[in-house]
Parts: structure tokens; C-alpha cells; sequence
């Protein structure tokens, strides 16, 4: 717990409008994070300055990275290359004095290029750029895959302080002024690395009385419910992650109708009791609710992130549910929202069609389970629905989806390869293995890529390497004609007689561990392995195609 | 005034240094004090104090005394 309270009392400090170097360092950063994910940093000027300050923003989430910095090359030539979980260029364009602006993005493409070939890990270029225009980068920065640009002009906050400063290049060997290094360590420590590294929160799960507003609504009433322009901003803030596909639940202890009144009553409430997914307003523990929440939308505790104003229930929560994340909301509501903006695995380099299609896809949901309680048969019921399943053989234009899926998929995924995009590539361009993309869809939604199957045939064996579904595909009572689907294409399954599956049980993972076990008949050891069946044995291999 | 200072540069210097420093600590006499933490102590004093240490006065800055009179000085 105490690491819990050191982030809920430093929140004010890390994510202030206007940080202050002092307060960083006054902050007691001894880290104990077991996670130690190694960095290569790149570089032709200073990243000290930041690295200084990055300490407290690792800790608050939860790493601690060991960087590994270079000498200072212009030429970006990576001797004596070791490997590493991620990979910076830290770029100063304005080093190369005899090439024109345009050849400079040109010229460092071509080091990422040749980067991408030594590591399949992310690579963050981390640059800016003057005196070019944003269209004039786009044409003449290729950016190979599972690659950003960064771009530090662009940082919020800095645009008012001045991103470059000679003076600061005579003391520290970087232009970044100093003004700019708490900024840029605030993004990279809790935006950029975890983004790179995988961290990904899917719901935010907020209180209401304190939270959203100021008061408390069975003692103030609703008339006196205080709604300030900061909890207008942090609503707006919650209404904009919900529009990138992140599901908004609402866990309050309070009656449901006082809950319904606030959100009827109050005009200058921003959040509309529609933007919540799921509401909880019971007077349950909160970890109860969130435990209902979690199970509701498929999700694993890891991808949760609670925000209450009350220390003792976000303990409480942290006690009886240690994978879901919190933020304590503060009288301040800015700090509130600053501390979610920033709250590492919310923002991301991107985001897919798949995102975006989530909580409609999920929403769907009550409709096919009101369809499914009907009685129908299994056929009838996937007839009704217009269920539709699709699969696409090695095909490389799905390779980011993929990637991302077999990063993030935690609960159907039986051997946690963690292939990054780039690995994905490669597969797909070899001979010997094939990668099933698999895409759903039915008349209520189209979930997108929602699967994958990486997998070899070796004689009379079709070996399967990778099995991951999205979350959003389970539940719904698919997952036979999904797998064995994407199975039945793949080249040479005509000859195979059995199925042998690469598997690791973990912790997160027991829906796909429960489904081998139940199609295999055998136990799925507690090593990694393989579970091997008999396709006679299985008789599936012979049902009504979808 | 001084005193308060003093005082913080005293804890500025010690949370950089990692070590505990008084008015007789050099860069010489502290091996922590090297040309990464000065760099951070000059931001650091800088931002604490609202000034801008002149470029050349910063490599002379290299005892505890020197900084507290040279900051003293400028609020004089």
C-alpha cells in the first residue's frame, strides 16, 4: 500500500499545470518495481537533463527502466548494438549543418530503416522540427513499422514556454530548454515508454459524489451540487476517451435514483448517464461493484483504472482487486484530470478502427444474449444474428492489428508470444508458417479483426504457435467455429491428423486454458508446453460453415 | 533572508547529491558532485531562485559557499 500513497500524494506534484523541478526531486523516488524493462537511447545531444527527472514518473507507473545511453553520434550508426525492450533516437535535426532541412528527415528514415533491422522492438524517434512544414515531414519521414515520431514542438505546455534555448546547449550539451525537461520527462515516463511497452487501460471507472462534482448528493442535494469549470474539463476529458473507444462506468455508493436525478437535474453536467457504459450504484463495496463492472464488459482487471476521491475505498478496492489501477481525485479537479490524461496506458500512438468500434460492439451485447435466451438453437441463433466470420491468410495489411492484438490480449491467448508488429511481418513473408487474421461481424456490429492464428504444418501435424481472441469475441459462444474455423484454412490441414497446441498457463489467461481443456479432455500442465489432439477425435472439422 | 537561503540551497544541493552537505562541501570533496548533477544543480538553484546564473560564473560555482554567496549576492 505504501507505494499506493506515495502515487496518490505525488499526483499533485507530477501532474501540476506548471511543474516544479525542486518539487521532483524532493519527492522520495527510491524505486522498488520489479519490472525493469531495458532501453537503448540513441542519441547526437543531451537526454540527462530529462533523465534526471524521470524517476518519480517511473515509479507512479510502476517500472524501472534501465537505460542505456550512447555516446554522442551524429551518424546514428548503433555500434556495438545489444538488444533491448525499447529503442530512442534522440534527435537534434539542427547537428547537420551542411544538409538542407528536408534531406535531414530523409537521411535519419534511412537510420531507422537500418535500426529495423538489427531489433523487432518499438523505436520512438523523439525530435522536432522548424522551418519545415508538417506536410513537408509526412512526405519525407518513413517511419518503418511499430516506429513514431514524436514530435516535441507539438507537447502541450511547451508551445508557451519555448521548445529550443542556446544558453541551455553551453551548460547541458541540449537545446531543449530547461523550462521544457519536466514536461518531456512527464510524457515519457508515464505516456511514451508504457505506451510502448504495452500498457493499456480499456475502461475508466469513475465515482461521482467529489469526483464529478463538488458535493455530495444525498447530503447537498442536488441543488447543491457544485459543478466547477475544472470538473467540466474532466468530464469533457472522460467524453473524449470514450469517443477513442474507451469504456466510461460510473461506481457510486448512492441510490440509483439520486444518481439519475444528478445527471437530469444538473444542465452544466457535461457526462450524460448514456456515456457510462455500465452504472454501478449500489451501497456495495466499490470493489463488488467493480468486480460486477469487469465481468460485464469481458475486461481483465489489468485494463481497469478507478478514480474516487475517498483514500480508504481506492484501498480497499486495491486490496481485494491488486491488478486494477487508481487515481485518487482531488479537491482540484485539474489535478484529477491531469493525472488521467497522463495516467500510464490512457494515451497511445494510436488508435485502430477496432477501438473505436468497441463500445458498440459491447452494447450490442444485451441484444445477442435477449436473442440467445429466446430458446433458439446454436444455428438458429447464429442465422438470426447474421453471424459472419472471416479469415484472411498471411495478409500484411493486417500485420498492425495483429501485432496489437497479440501485445494486449491477455485472457484468450494460450502462449504469450507477445509478437510485435514486426515480428508479425516476418512471419507472414516466410514460407514455413501461416498467419490467420480472423474478422466478425453480425447484423448488430462489426467487430473488426477480432483473432488471430499463427501456425505451422510439419508433417501430419499442424502445430499452433500463437492463439490469441479479442475480448470482444468471447462470450458470445463462438469461440469452437472461430479457431476451428481459422484451423480448416490453413494449407496442408487436409493431411493432419492432430493439432498441437503451444501453451503457458498464467494467471490472466484461464478462459483459453479452459477451452483447450475442455475441447482436449486433458489438463493443460502448469509449464509451458503442448497439449496435442486427435482432429478424429474432435469431429468438428466437419460443421456447418458460417 | 540569508539564512532561508542558505537553507535551501543546503537541501537542494543534498536531494541532487544524494548526500548530506553543509557550507564546506566542494566539488572536489564530493564525489557524487559530478558534471551531470552540477548541470542539474545550476536548473535546479535556477528555477528555485527566478534567476540565470551568467554561462562563465557556472563552472566556478564549485563549492556550497561560493553558490550561497553568489545567489545571496544577486538578491542583494
Amino acid at each position: 500500500m505504501r507505494h499506493l500513497i506515495w502515487n496518490f500524494e505525488s499526483e499533485p506534484i507530477l501532474f501540476a499545470s506548471n511543474i516544479s523541478r525542486v518539487a521532483l526531486h524532493q519527492l522520495n523516488i527510491e524505486n522498488g518495481s520489479k519490472y525493469r524493462p531495458k532501453i537503448n537511447v540513441w542519441r547526437n545531444h543531451a537526454i540527462e537533463p530529462v533523465l534526471n527527472l524521470i524517476h518519480p514518473y517511473m515509479k507512479y507507473a510502476g517500472f524501472n527502466a534501465q537505460f542505456s545511453v550512447s555516446d554522442y553520434d551524429d551518424s546514428f550508426s548503433f555500434s556495438a548494438y545489444k538488444g533491448a525492450d525499447i529503442e530512442i533516437l534522440w534527435f537534434d535535426p539542427t547537428n547537420y549543418t551542411r544538409l538542407d532541412e528536408l534531406a535531414k528527415w530523409s537521411w535519419i528514415s534511412e537510420r531507422l530503416s537500418r535500426l529495423r533491422q538489427l531489433t523487432n522492438r518499438p523505436i520512438l524517434l523523439i525530435s522536432w522540427y522548424e522551418g519545415v512544414s508538417k506536410t513537408d515531414i509526412d512526405v519525407m519521414l518513413k517511419m518503418p513499422s511499430d516506429s513514431y515520431f514524436i514530435n516535441l514542438s507539438g507537447l502541450c505546455g511547451i508551445e508557451s514556454t519555448g521548445l529550443l534555448e542556446e544558453r541551455a546547449k553551453q551548460i547541458s550539451g541540449t537545446l531543449l530548454s530547461p523550462k521544457t525537461h519536466c514536461k518531456i520527462a512527464q510524457s515519457l515516463g508515464c505516456r511514451w515508454l508504457p505506451a510502448a511497452l504495452g500498457f493499456n487501460i480499456r475502461a475508466v471507472l469513475v465515482d461521482l459524489d467529489n469526483t464529478l462534482h463538488e458535493g455530495i448528493v444525498v447530503e447537498d442535494d442536488v441543488t447543491g451540487l457544485n459543478i466547477t469549470d475544472g470538473h467540466q474539463k474532466l468530464h469533457e476529458s472522460l467524453i473524449a476517451l470514450k469517443n477513442k473507444g474507451l469504456f466510461l462506468c460510473l461506481v457510486s455508493r448512492n441510490e440509483v435514483a439520486d444518481v439519475e436525478r444528478v445527471f437530469e437535474k444538473k444542465v452544466d453536467y457535461r457526462l450524460k448517464l448514456s456515456d457510462f457504459s455500465v452504472v454501478e450504484a449500489s451501497w456495495d463495496k466499490k470493489s463488488s461493484a467493480i468486480s460486477r463492472i469487469v465481468e460485464k464488459l469481458n475486461l481483465g482487471l489489468e485494463s481497469v483504472l478507478f478514480i474516487d476521491d475517498n483514500s480508504g475505498e481506492l484501498i480497499e478496492v486495491a486490496k481485494s482487486l491488486e491488478a486494477v489501477s487508481l487515481i485518487h481525485a482531488k479537491r482540484d479537479p485539474e489535478i484529477t484530470r491531469a493525472s488521467l490524461e497522463n495516467f500510464p496506458g490512457i494515451w497511445r500512438f494510436s488508435y485502430s478502427a477496432e477501438d473505436f468500434k468497441r463500445i458498440s460492439d459491447w452494447s450490442a451485447n444485451n441484444e445477442r444474449k435477449r436473442i440467445r435466451d429466446t430458446g433458439l438453437s446454436e444455428q438458429e441463433y447464429l442465422d438470426e444474428l447474421q453471424v459472419r466470420i472471416g479469415f484472411a491468410l498471411d495478409e500484411i495489411n493486417d500485420a498492425e492489428r495483429l501485432g496489437s492484438l497479440s501485445q494486449k490480449t491477455n485472457q484468450f491467448n494460450l502462449s504469450f508470444n507477445r509478437f510485435h508488429v514486426t515480428d508479425i511481418k516476418r512471419i507472414i513473408e516466410a514460407n514455413d508458417t501461416t498467419v490467420i487474421s480472423v474478422t466478425l461481424s453480425d447484423r448488430l456490429s462489426d467487430s473488426g479483426i477480432i483473432g488471430m492464428v499463427v501456425a505451422t504444418v510439419d508433417e501430419k501435424t499442424c502445430k499452433i504457435r500463437e492463439l490469441c481472441l479479442s475480448c470482444r469475441a468471447m462470450g458470445r459462444g463462438l469461440e469452437d467455429l472461430i479457431i476451428f474455423g481459422a484451423l480448416k484454412q490453413m494449407p496442408g490441414i487436409a493431411f493432419c491428423d492432430r493439432l498441437e497446441f503451444l501453451v503457458e498457463r498464467k494467471e490472466r489467461n484461464s478462459p483459453a486454458i479452459t477451452w483447450l481443456e475442455k475441447i482436449s479432455g486433458k489438463n493443460v500442465p502448469m509449464q509451458q508446453g503442448d497439449v496435442t489432439i486427435c482432429i478424429s477425435k474432435l469431429g468438428v472439422f466437419n460443421e456447418t460453415e458460417i | 533572508m540569508q539564512n532561508s537561503i542558505r537553507k535551501d540551497v543546503l537541501e537542494i544541493i543534498g536531494l541532487i547529491l544524494k548526500t548530506s552537505v553543509n557550507m564546506k562541501t566542494t566539488r572536489v570533496s564530493s564525489p557524487n558532485w559530478d558534471s551531470l548533477s552540477h548541470m542539474e544543480l545550476i536548473f535546479t538553484l535556477e528555477e528555485r531562485f527566478s534567476m540565470e546564473f551568467p554561462e562563465e560564473k557556472i563552472g566556478e560555482l564549485d563549492t556550497v559557499k561560493k553558490i550561497v554567496e553568489f545567489i545571496e549576492d544577486g538578491r542583494n
